[in-house]
Formats: C-alpha cells, structure tokens, sequence
C-alpha cells in the first residue's frame, strides 16, 4: 500500500496543482469579500499539501488490497466493470429494463453462475420487479428506448 | 391537553389511520431503497395529498416522511449502501455489526432509535415551539457558515483508520464541491461550457455512486475471486434485549435533542444532524471504547438514527410556528399545506389550532407505528442476507442506476454515479473513507456561500464572526475539534518515544 | 426446494409473455409522429426548474393535478432547479419537441440571458399559457422606524441598507436594483437562495428589507410581524388592499415575476393548439382561479399569443435595463 499512497498521493498533487490554476482564472473579489476564486484555490492548496504527506506515508500493514488475483479472475472483474459502464451507457437507448436484464444476466455469468435457468428467471425478476416498483407503484419514470 | 386528546380522536379514524399506516410503510420501502431519498419520496406523493381533506394529506406525507428517514438504516446496515443521506453515519457501525453477525440487533436499535428520535422531537414541538423557533431566527449567514464549518470538522472522527486519508478525501469532496455556478455570482467554475455541470456534481449520485456502486462491485469482486464460505449466521436474526437497550437510553436521549435542534435551523437537514450526533456520540464515551467505534458500536448506530428522526419534528417547528421550513421535506409540506389553503405562520395556532394539534397527535402514532413496522420487519428485512451474492451484486447496481435517474429525469446523474462508483471502489480498496466526501459534497457549499454572504453583510468586515456569539462558538469549537486531536496525537507520541 | 424453483420459472415466464404483449401496444401508441390526432397517448413530463416545494414548485404541481382531467394524460413533475432556473429552461428549450415535454417558465427566461447566466432565448421556446403574474415590493420589519417609501428612501441615503433578494441576477435583485435606479436609494444587496431564506433574514433581522413578492411576505404581514411600504404594480395587489403601488408614491416602477407554460420552438403546431386548448381551459377555470388565489399569487392568463406578446414586450425591457444597472 505504501508504493500506491505514493501514486495516488502524486495523482493528487497533479490534480491540485491543475485545479489551482484554472482556479486562478476566475474572477477574484469584487468588492465585498473574496471572489469565485478563493475558495477553490484554498482547497487545491489544502489538497496539494496532503497529498505530499501522503505521498511520504508509509504503510505498516501491507497485506493484500484485491481479492482477486490471477489472469483470469482479474480478466473476469475488469469483463464486469466493462458490463457496468456500457450497461450504464446504454440504459437510455436500449431501455431499463431490457439493459438491467441484460447486466444481470453477464454479471452472473461473470461470477459463475452458469445454470441457465437460474441466469433467465433471476434476470427477468430482477429487472422486471425493479421496473414495476419504480414505474407502476411509486410513478417514477424509468427510462425508456428503443426496446422496454 | 384536551386538545390533543381531540386530535387524538381525528387521527384515529379508519381512512387516517390507514393512510397513517401506508404512508410509513411504503416510507420505510422508499427509504430502503438506495437512491431514493426522503424528500423525493414526499415529493412524490405531494399531489396524491391535492384531492384530499388538508390534515388526512399532510399526515399522509408525514408518514411517508419519518419512516423514510428511518428507512434509510435498513439498506446501510444491512448492504452498507445508506438508503438516504441521513443513513450515511449509520452504515460506519451498522454494517459492521452486521459483519459480526448481529443485523437483527443493529436493525432493532435503529429503529427504536428512530422512534425516540422523532418522539422527543415531537414532544418538544408540542411543549416549547414558539420559545424554540426563537433559535431559527437567531441563525444567519455567519452562524451558519459556524455550524458548517464545526460539520467539516467531523471529517476527522468519520475517517476510520487514517485520519490523514479522511482529510484528503474531505478537502477532495470540497474542491468537487465548488464545480458548478458560483453561489453568489453564478459564475460557472470547472463547467468546461457543460449544461450539466452549471449545477455542480448533484450530490445524491455522487453518494450512492460511492456507497452502493462501489460495494457491488466490492461484491462483484469478491465472488470472481472465490466468494465467501461464511455461512450466514443464524445469530442475525437476533433481537435487542432490554438491558443492552438500557445501555443505550443517554444516547439516544442526547441524539434526539441533537437532532431536533439541527432540525429547527432552516437549511439544515437529517443528514448534518446523523453526523453531528455521530460524533458527539464519540466525545460522550469512555476511553476504552473510542476504538470500537465506527466498528460495530451501537451507540455509533444509535446516535446517528436518534438524530436523524428528530429532525422531523424538529423541522416542523419553524414550520408551524414561522412558516419557514427546516429542511428541504419541511419545504415541500409548507407547499402541502399552503395549496390546502392553510398558511403556517404565526397565526397558525390561533385559526387553525384543532388541525395542529391533530398534526401533533398524528405525528406521535406515526412515530410508534414505524418503531411497530420496523421491529416487527427485522426477521423479513434480514432474509435479503440471504439472497445470493452473485445477485445482490447486480440488484445494487440496478436500484442505484435507477435511483441515481429518479432525482431529475437526468441522465448526467447516472454517469456521475457510475464515476463515483469506480472512484469509491477504489477508494474502498486503498483505504479512503467515503463519509467526508459526502459531508464535504453536503456542507462545503454551505460553508463558502454563508461565508461569502456574511461578508457582503458586514461590507467587507471579518468582524461580524466575531461579534456574533453562535457563529464564533461554533468556529471554535469548529478549529479546536480539528487541532486537538492532532495535538493528542502527538503529545502521545513523545509519551511513548520517551517511555521507549 | 422444486415447486419453489419452477413457480420462479412459470413466474419468469408470465413477466416476459405480459412484457411482449405491452411492448408492442405502447410502441402503436407512440408512433403518432405528427398526427396530432392521437396525442396525447401517454403522460407528458413538466419540468419545473425550481426545487420542489417552492412557489412555482406548487403551481406547476396543482395545475398538473388539476389539468389532466381535461387533457385525458398524467402529468408527471420534474424538478431540474439550478443557475436560478438556467438549468431547468435549457433542458425544457432543448427537449424533444413531441408536446411531451412541457416546461413551466419564469420571468428568468428574459433575465438570465441578458445577464450572460443562460445560452437559451425566448425564442426557442412556443408559449402556449400564461399562468400568474406577481410583482415586486419593499417589506420591512413591523416595528421599522419608516412607514413610508419616502423614509425609507431618505434613510439609505444617510446609510446603505440592507436589502434580501432571492438570488444575484434573479428577478427580485434586479426590482431592487431597478429602484435604486429610480429614486436614487443606496442599497447593499444581499443574494439568497430564493425567496424564502431572505424572508427569513428579514424576520430575523439581519437584513433591513427585501425586495420579493407580496405572495412571499403576506402571510407574516398578516401576523403583525412585517409590513409592506409599496409594490412595484400597476395597481393595488388583493392580498395587500392598503398598500400603494410605487406609481402613486411618485415611482415610475412596475416590474415582477411570471409563470407560463411552454413548449421546445419546433413542436408541431396541431399538438400545440391541443396543448393550448386543454390548459387554456384548466387555467381559466374556476378551481384553478381559487387555487391561485388561495395561494396569495396574482392571477393572470393569456393564451399562447398574448403570452408571446408579452415575452416580446418585456425582453426589450430586460435588454435595456440589466446592462444599464451595472450589476456584477
């Protein structure tokens, strides 16, 4: 954990400094107490200093951070966070519903699950129950493409 | 006396009671359900109340109102994803009790909890409203920049392990937080000429992005990995005894005013009080308990849901006796209330007294039918432990997608969630806490628009902090909570250098 | 454990059967591309670009309730507040324009642009109802030592005094700007958000008088706690019978708020006079009259021409005014 507090803690830094700047382009005060400036500035300041403590922050425990370790079951879990974005990306075009049946149905996969009886029902009730709470109980609109 | 006695009898009528009834049922569903939060759940059912008789209407969405707040605790104990911002504080203790195996218990101190909370609220409304609205106008720009600041202070007591990596992500949650059009100016800072931005990061996505997202993907992970060979513990069904329940009567106590007071100031809602209560929860233990707290404590579960629950009747104060709302639900009743005809106000108890005190009486049923619904629930709300993982994980991520959109129609909200998400797996993995990202997404617009406003009041003088008593209390209280535990800090480290 | 599983089975397959089976009906319905015959087929959305429980919150919300008896659909509210309402207006200016996505807009459709805080323009907008009209005034506490706009005036000059308004750029900032233009007072603004927090102020006395609607402060005037010195009207207001106007205190000074309905510019003109018809007949209706007038607003209505008239007039208003107030 210490080599990634050094990484994040510099991906901070960078970041801080970024924010600073374009920060520094607004307008300061004009007239009665400070601008849009200053209060950004002061928390990229604040960030910038931390994330040097950070940076020199040394870990006393460094057990393991991921569970899952190996080729393939990181290929599994990056496969997933893949799904989720492009589930995310797509529920307006394709539907709630359908996306959510869709994303159910790999995430499950992706896990293990490979009965396909359990994959359809647990995906179709899922998304399907979800919908009618939101839509029909509560009328909240869900949203809707091409398909449901 | 015998006026509420007579309200007492309007409210038990069959179609109240019922309403009564449903409103808190579906108030504690619509509180489970992370993304769905308090007020868009009064919000929603705002025009069911339009074609009803006034007092029948606004109980409805009372109902609906305290048991979404208490609603909240179930989902963040139970899947440490808070159902509603208010929950945030509850999920540090309550998941962990559930990790230990003790849901049932955490469930059942919530909601007791929750209904001592919202009953002290409530009978502090009843007995000293008027003295008490005296508070709500007492409180302007600078005191309330005081009291967010002493809210940013917290960031330290919610930061689990690392102190320093809670302040990181704090100050990282308050430069997030100033995205947006300036408060005072309107001008657009970090937009990159984005619509979407113009408002800033709405912040409920952002927290259940953080919260729920990150743990589906926590899960998701998990069960890739091998998944867990813990069978489920029996012991999670198990109810609180009387006796720890005893224990726990100060808190509780002590949160409920906590929270009726933050109810009261306009513009402070349930989640600042969860906070708040949270941390003075820390100050009031032995030294010996510090440790366990934020990990399976149940007076952290305590302090946070007695506070939360008494904002409602603390909210309603202001309300009834000035007409000026306490929270964004006390708003959106005001509105309830005003399209009946009826106007909040001073004059309030004097035209309409036999509808506030029915108000008052249904205000306490609601409160005990939610304390009757929410133990009486345990065994059921328990049983989503046992839903597979393999599905838990997808089900969050679909609830929050769909939460996330619900808010405003946006989908903009449900790709920042996805960001937060991602963001707070990885913090969950590295080992940021979440909490100050949303107490700073909550109180660092605050802090800076109050702050900014005091100024232009004063034309420019900093003075006007110090010569208001509430606004430099809570500045310094603010400063020292900040100070002292890094001077403690490190006076105990020279201790054990020198003892070495 | 079996009948469990297969009544999940038997379950699953009812839910995708039902969903086939509805899909397929509401896709017949939605395809009424332009025949205006057909709409509405489903609920159509408000959005509302104030948070909900606010003023224009509650109108769009009673209208709504009390408009789909007549339109045949639900309407569903949608609050997208933000920007003092740019948020919301931008969304409304650039949905899709099927006479699905009504937007309720304010005064700050004129104001915002003129101010350089909105890229959107009345003109991307088809008015099909005005709604209600409100107008500014000065409110200070009751127990204030001026009774008189002409006090109240003469004080500023000795020292600046503080006056609320709903937010910087908002419509209640510019009234107080357009009367320190007017009579030459000297005031220190003091931006909230919205109305209500600088009702609040008031109250409590950290502010010495605000410049919002007579809506807004009626209540608390009627209580004994404020009192109104005059409205910017071109006439008396009804729920404030003994207060001038500005006009007869020698102020030539009328200015205030709006609430109308709208639709995205190019929706096509058989679903807008659908549209205008139906809420025409909601808004001229008795309940809603009462409604309006329960609530302390000023009532006023005018169909999609009239309201468009008045969008016109009023922009050039705006468009001499706000840069000539300085306002930064």
């Amino acid at each position: 954990m210490t080599m990634a507090n050094r990484v994040i803690g510099f991906g901070l830094l960078i970041l801080s400094v970024y924010a600073w700047l374009i920060a520094n382009a607004f307008p300061s005060s004009n007239g009665l107490g400070p601008g849009p400036d200053y209060f950004p500035k002061i928390a990229a300041s604040a960030l910038g200093v931390l994330s040097i403590l950070l940076i020199g922050r040394k870990e006393k425990q460094d057990g393991a951070v991921y569970a899952v370790s190996g080729k393939p079951a990181v290929l599994l879990f990056v496969t997933g966070i893949i799904v989720m974005m492009v589930y995310v990306l797509f529920v307006q075009w394709l539907g709630f519903t359908v996306s959510s049946a869709l994303v159910t149905l790999a995430w499950m996969i992706l896990m293990g699950i490979r009965k396909w009886t359990t994959l359809i029902v647990a995906s179709v009730l899922i998304s399907a129950g979800i919908s009618y709470v939101f839509e029909f109980l509560l009328s909240v609109p869900i949203p809707h493409g091409i398909l449901y | 006396m015998d006026l509420l006695l007579q309200g007492l009898g309007n409210v038990f009528q069959p179609e109240v009671i019922l309403l009564l009834i449903g409103g808190v049922i579906i108030g504690i569903i619509i509180g489970a359900l992370p993304g769905l939060t308090a007020t868009m759940g009064v919000a929603l059912f705002l025009p069911v109340t339009f074609g009803m008789d006034a007092v029948t209407g606004v109980l409805l969405l009372i109902g609906v109102y305290f048991g979404s707040i208490y609603g909240g605790s179930i989902a963040a104990i139970l899947l440490n994803t808070p159902g509603t911002p208010a929950s945030a504080a509850t999920a540090l203790d309550g998941h962990a009790m559930t990790k230990q195996g003790k849901a049932g218990k955490a469930l059942g101190y919530a909601a007791i909890a929750s209904g001592v909370g919202g009953l002290i609220s409530v009978l502090m409304l009843i007995l000293i409203a008027p003295q008490l609205a005296g508070v709500a106008l007492n409180f302007s720009a600078p005191e309330m920049f005081g009291l967010a600041l002493f809210g940013l202070s917290i960031i330290s007591s919610v930061s689990g392990g690392s102190v320093l990596k809670g302040l990181i992500a704090g100050v990282f949650g308050i430069l997030i937080s100033t995205i947006g059009m300036d408060p005072m100016t309107s001008y657009p800072r970090f937009t990159y000429d984005q619509l979407s931005l113009l408002n800033g990061f709405s912040f409920i996505p952002v927290m259940i992005g953080l919260f729920a997202v990150s743990e589906a993907l926590v899960i998701m992970e998990g069960e890739i990995g091998g998944g867990d060979k813990i069978k489920k513990i029996i012991a999670n069904y198990v109810l609180p005894k009387w006796n720890e329940l005893k224990r726990l009567w100060f808190s509780m106590i002590r949160s409920g005013f906590i929270g009726t007071i933050i109810g009261i100031i306009p513009g402070a809602g349930a989640d600042i009080a969860a906070f708040v209560s949270y941390n003075e929860g820390k100050r009031f233990l032995k030294k010996e308990e510090k440790e366990t707290y934020g990990k399976g404590n149940p007076k952290g579960i305590v302090s946070a849901e007695a506070a939360n629950n008494g904002v409602t009747g603390g909210a309603m104060i202001p309300l009834l006796t000035l007409g000026i709302p306490g929270d964004a639900v006390a708003a959106i009743l005001l509105g309830a209330l005003v399209v009946q005809g009826i106007q909040p106000g001073p004059q309030l108890f004097a035209t309409s007294g036999e509808l506030v005190y029915t108000l008052f009486a249904g205000m306490i049923i609601a409160n005990i039918l939610m304390v009757i619904f929410g133990i009486s629930g345990i065994r059921l709300f328990v049983k989503i432990l046992l839903v597979p993982k393999k599905m838990l994980a997808p089900l969050i991520l679909i609830l929050s997608t769909i939460g996330a959109y619900a808010i405003s129609n946006n989908i903009f909200d449900v790709f920042t969630m996805l960001v937060a998400g991602i963001i707070g797996y990885f913090m969950k993995k590295y080992g940021f806490p979440a909490s100050p990202i949303v107490l700073a997404l909550i109180l660092g617009p605050m802090a800076e628009s109050e702050f900014r406003r005091s100024l232009v009041m004063s034309e420019g003088s900093y003075s006007i902090f110090l010569e208001r008593p509430i606004a430099l209390g809570f500045i310094i209280i603010a400063v020292l909570s900040l100070i002292l535990p890094l001077v403690w800090g490190k006076l105990k480290k020279n201790k054990k250098v020198n003892a070495a | 454990m079996k009948k469990y599983k297969f009544s999940l089975i038997l379950l699953t397959m009812f839910v995708v059967l039902t969903a086939c089976g509805g899909n397929d009906s509401a896709k017949s319905g939605s395809s009424d591309t332009g025949k205006g015959s057909n709409f509405p087929s489903k609920p159509v959305e408000l959005i509302v670009p104030y948070a909900a429980g606010g003023g224009t919150d509650t109108v769009a919300r009673s209208f709504a309730d009390m408009a789909k008896n007549d339109l045949g659909q639900s309407i569903a509210v949608v609050n997208m507040e933000g920007g003092g309402g740019a948020v919301g207006m931008q969304n409304g200016a650039k949905a899709k324009a099927d006479g699905y996505k009504v937007s309720m807009v304010t005064v700050e459709l004129l104001t915002l642009p003129h101010s350089g805080l909105a890229q959107f323009s009345h003109t991307d907008f088809k008015p099909i109802a005005l709604l209600n009209e409100d107008s500014g005034a000065i409110t200070v506490k009751a127990d204030a030592p001026w009774n008189t706009l002409e006090e109240f005036i003469a004080a500023t000059k000795e020292k600046k005094l503080k006056v609320g308004n709903s937010g910087t750029g908002a419509i209640w900032h510019l009234a107080a700007a357009a009367f320190e233009k007017e009579t030459g007072a000297q005031f220190n603004h003091i931006p909230f958000e919205g109305a209500a927090p600088a009702v609040t102020a008031l109250l409590g006395g950290h502010v010495d008088a605000v410049s919002v609607s007579p809506a807004e402060v009626v209540t608390q005037v009627q209580a004994g706690e404020l009192k109104v010195l005059g409205v910017m009207a071109e006439e008396r207001v009804e729920s404030l019978p003994d207060v001038p106007t500005l006009k007869e205190s020698g102020i030539d000074l009328s200015i205030g708020t709006w609430r109308g309905l709208a639709v995205p510019k190019d929706t096509p003109d058989d679903v807008v006079k659908i549209l205008e018809e139906s809420f025409g007949k909601t808004a001229q209706s008795d309940e809603f009259k009462e409604q309006i007038k329960k609530m302390n607003l000023g009532y006023r209505y005018d169909n999609g021409e009239g309201f468009t008239k008045l969008l016109e007039e009023q922009d050039q208003l705006f468009a001499n005014l706000i840069p000539s107030l300085k306002l930064n």
